[in-house]
């Protein structure tokens, strides 16, 4: 992948795929399988992406680039034709409603790109030849704007100020470090894989502590920081605080362990208070369903306040979600991955957020998503990246969307806003 | 698994050009895959967890208990039990070097028995996802959506990692294949017990694979002579929920079977004996029981066992069924 100028934060952004060229020799296969879907608009999606993404390469790059995904594609459809070329079964192809959705993925602005290394700024890259390429695993901000990338490679933290700056790093004890979750006091890092331990540090490299996972009954989806402490999410379904029991646990290494002990937590935490939550979920047909809940700190017990259906990714088919977070203003974000993006080509935009605003205040209270809201603001990204990186996107606790990006130069973070907050900034 | 060294060069990058696949082409002779259930995969891939990935041939060590860890493509071949026949360069004659066939360039480009989905939504458990960029690539093993429908996989991640259950977010690049040959069933059954080639074992003793009585299911079944020695066959397979599961055991029945071969049960509860005359009842599913079991992959509280040892005729291993009860 290819990127403009990393030189100064704020610049405008779109990732550029090694594999564009090959789009132009794909996208005849892909049109005929993605316009089947009644949802699917192939002169929007196509035209643009092949028109941002066309750049020159050398011949060498584009044919070895190409024969891969052209010999998978072929595999899958017949070739149809060029890009907008009539769909069987109606010829001039479905009518493009641009009014309905953002006419294209959210550039953003680049904030920084760290390059592939070791040293001092730099973040780890592995990519084995049988294997999952994958570079940081994870990317939080603390809600003063401090950012922290779990560099898992070399198995260490690196911290950034708000402005994207790389202020120092931390060694992290722990062999497989894959989530991350900070506040304005600690980090907290999970390997829930090899060593299964949690280890707390402060902003300034100082190990407070680690706490061994109890036995889960499913994978880890999620980490969270809260005031009570680090909480962790069961495939996407139950979250538990994790409750050190203050006994000491033995490990072969790394700092002192206690054990710990889970206690439920009504849902995701969306508020960095803690006091609210919120429980999602979703399966084909049957769409995206929030309970929200309110949450008393010091007990934990959880009062479910609504329950609604919001509408994510209007128009859209989705395959699953992504995340779901707090929008630093009550209400929720919730990132989809796109069934439109099956044909595996990449530079197209495949996730879609929309953030779903506050709803009318409850009784007690609290706010709930507005479950029937037409016109929650949606912002597309596209899945560039070049190795894995966590989660595609984190969402910062004022609302930013974050967005990490493996590149052949390095590890970049893209922010992004909502068209809405666009408007309202200088 | 390491690609055929012969196919690294010059030649690669002509047929790159050419727009023609990397990987030799599957005689047609070669091209029958075995059956198998989806459930056999998972059972597969659970009894890896835990191992070290390792690199390449020489974690390859099919039909015995004793291997190692194995890399993506390695995992996915061992879990769909690719033939041994249909791995290696030498025994088609093309190359005399013992080298794999399938990388997961393979899975991706689908040069072997699989085949490529139209659609992620389409995954089921045992399905995969493959990506490759024709210098490196990834597979991995798709187990089960979760709360959210999001990908929970099998994988065998990379060198310092051991094999895992984990989720993953699969960017576009990764696109879903299935194995041919798999028998649909939205039941949990597992065939044949074979002797896996990661993790441990699910056979003791010397079974034999036969078609000559009909009732079995899939492509055949395994039998062993009654003996003093140790001889047994195991099956384990991977629980979606806690609870009780009523289990049932298939067999080809036959005069010189055993009337009473010896069943153990390893539930959450404990160990029950059972025995079963199979002698008669062949070609059904005969119910050994009701038994509760715990969620997940553990054959110390969740396998069933049949013996050879110590009966009175052949002892037939052909397949076992688990239904969720109330």
């Amino acid at each position: 992948m290819r990127q403009r100028s990393p030189s100064g934060s704020g610049r405008r952004f779109r990732a550029r795929g090694r594999v564009a060229p090959a789009l132009s020799l794909l996208v005849g296969a892909s049109v005929c399988a993605l316009a089947a879907s009644a949802l699917f608009v192939p002169g929007f999606v196509f035209g643009a992406e092949a028109a941002e993404v066309a750049e020159p390469v050398a011949v060498a790059e584009t044919a070895a680039a190409a024969e891969p995904m052209a010999a998978a594609e072929a595999a899958e459809q017949p070739a149809t034709g060029e890009p907008g070329d009539a769909v069987e079964g109606d010829p001039d192809g479905p009518a493009v409603d641009e009014t309905s959705w953002p006419p294209a993925a959210s550039e953003g602005a680049l904030l920084v790109t760290l390059p592939w290394g070791s040293g001092a700024g730099e973040v780890g890259l592995a990519k084995p030849t049988e294997g999952l390429v994958r570079g940081p695993e994870a990317l939080a901000v603390a809600p003063d704007g401090r950012i922290a990338v779990l560099d898992s490679v070399n198995r260490r933290l690196v911290y950034l100020d708000a402005a994207g700056a790389v202020t120092g790093n931390t060694g992290v004890p722990l062999a497989e470090p894959r989530f991350l979750a900070v506040d304005d006091k600690r980090l907290y890092v999970l390997d829930c894989d090899s060593d299964r331990l949690l280890a707390t540090l402060d902003w300034d490299g100082t190990l407070v502590g680690a706490m061994a996972l109890p036995e889960l009954d499913d994978v880890v989806t999620g980490l969270f920081a809260t005031p009570r402490g680090p909480s962790i999410e069961i495939a996407h379904d139950g979250v538990f605080l994790l409750h050190a029991t203050g006994r000491r646990v033995a490990t072969t290494a790394g700092p002192a362990t206690t054990g710990a002990v889970l206690r439920p937590l009504g849902g995701r935490p969306i508020t960095t208070d803690l006091g609210r939550t919120a429980k999602v979920s979703f399966a084909p047909g049957a769409g995206v369903r929030v309970k929200s809940f309110r949450l008393d700190k010091d007990s934990l017990s959880a009062s479910q306040t609504s329950e609604g259906s919001p509408v994510v990714a209007p128009g859209r088919a989705i395959e699953h979600l992504v995340s779901v977070d707090g929008d630093g203003r009550g209400g929720l974000v919730i990132g989809a991955r796109l069934t439109d993006a099956e044909q595996g080509v990449r530079g197209r935009a495949v996730l879609a957020l929309t953030r779903v605003a506050a709803g009318a205040a409850t009784s007690r209270g609290v706010t709930a998503p507005d479950a029937d809201s037409a016109d929650s603001p949606t912002m597309l990204l596209t899945d560039t990246s070049l190795a894995y990186v966590g989660q595609p996107y984190v969402v910062a606790p004022d609302g930013r969307v974050l967005q990490p990006v493996a590149g052949e130069d390095g590890y970049s973070i893209i922010v992004h806003a909502f068209p809405e907050a666009e408007e309202v900034q200088p | 698994m390491k690609r055929t060294a012969v196919l690294v060069g010059g030649l690669a990058l002509v047929l790159a050009g050419l727009g023609a696949t990397l990987s030799p082409a599957v005689p047609a002779a070669q091209a029958a895959i075995p059956t198998m259930t989806r459930s056999e995969i998972v059972a597969r891939a659970e009894s890896a967890l835990g191992l070290m990935y390792k690199w390449g041939r020489e974690s390859w060590v099919p039909n015995l208990g004793t291997g190692v860890g194995t890399d993506c493509s390695g995992l996915t071949l061992k879990c769909w039990e690719v033939p041994r026949t249909m791995l290696y360069q030498e025994e088609d004659g093309e190359n005399a070097t013992i080298y794999p066939r399938y990388t997961s360039h393979e899975f991706y480009s689908c040069s072997g028995p699989w085949s490529a989905l139209s659609s992620r939504s389409l995954l089921k458990e045992g399905d995969i996802l493959a990506c490759s960029d024709g210098s490196s690539g990834h597979v991995v093993i798709y187990a089960s959506g979760d709360a959210w429908n999001s990908p929970i996989v099998y994988e065998a991640p990379g060198f310092g990692q051991a094999i895992r259950r984990a989720s993953r977010y699969l960017g576009s690049e990764y696109l879903p294949r299935r194995r041919s040959s798999v028998l649909e069933t939205s039941e949990i059954i597992l065939d044949n017990p074979t002797a896996k080639s990661i993790g441990g074992s699910d056979i003791s003793g010397n079974w034999t694979r036969s078609t000559s009585n009909p009732g079995y299911y899939g492509d055949n079944y395994q039998t062993r002579a009654a003996t003093s020695a140790t001889a047994w066959a195991r099956w384990t397979p991977r629980f979606p929920t806690t609870g009780y599961y009523n289990v049932y055991m298939r067999w080809t029945s036959g005069t010189n079977r055993a009337s009473g071969a010896k069943v153990t049960v390893n539930s959450r509860l404990g160990q029950y004996t059972r025995s079963v005359n199979q002698r008669i009842n062949g070609g059904t599913w005969y119910l050994l029981g009701r038994y509760p079991f715990n969620a997940g992959y553990a054959t110390g509280n969740g396998s069933i066992t049949i013996w050879a040892t110590g009966a009175n005729g052949y002892v037939v291993a052909d397949a076992v069924k688990f239904v969720r009860t109330r």
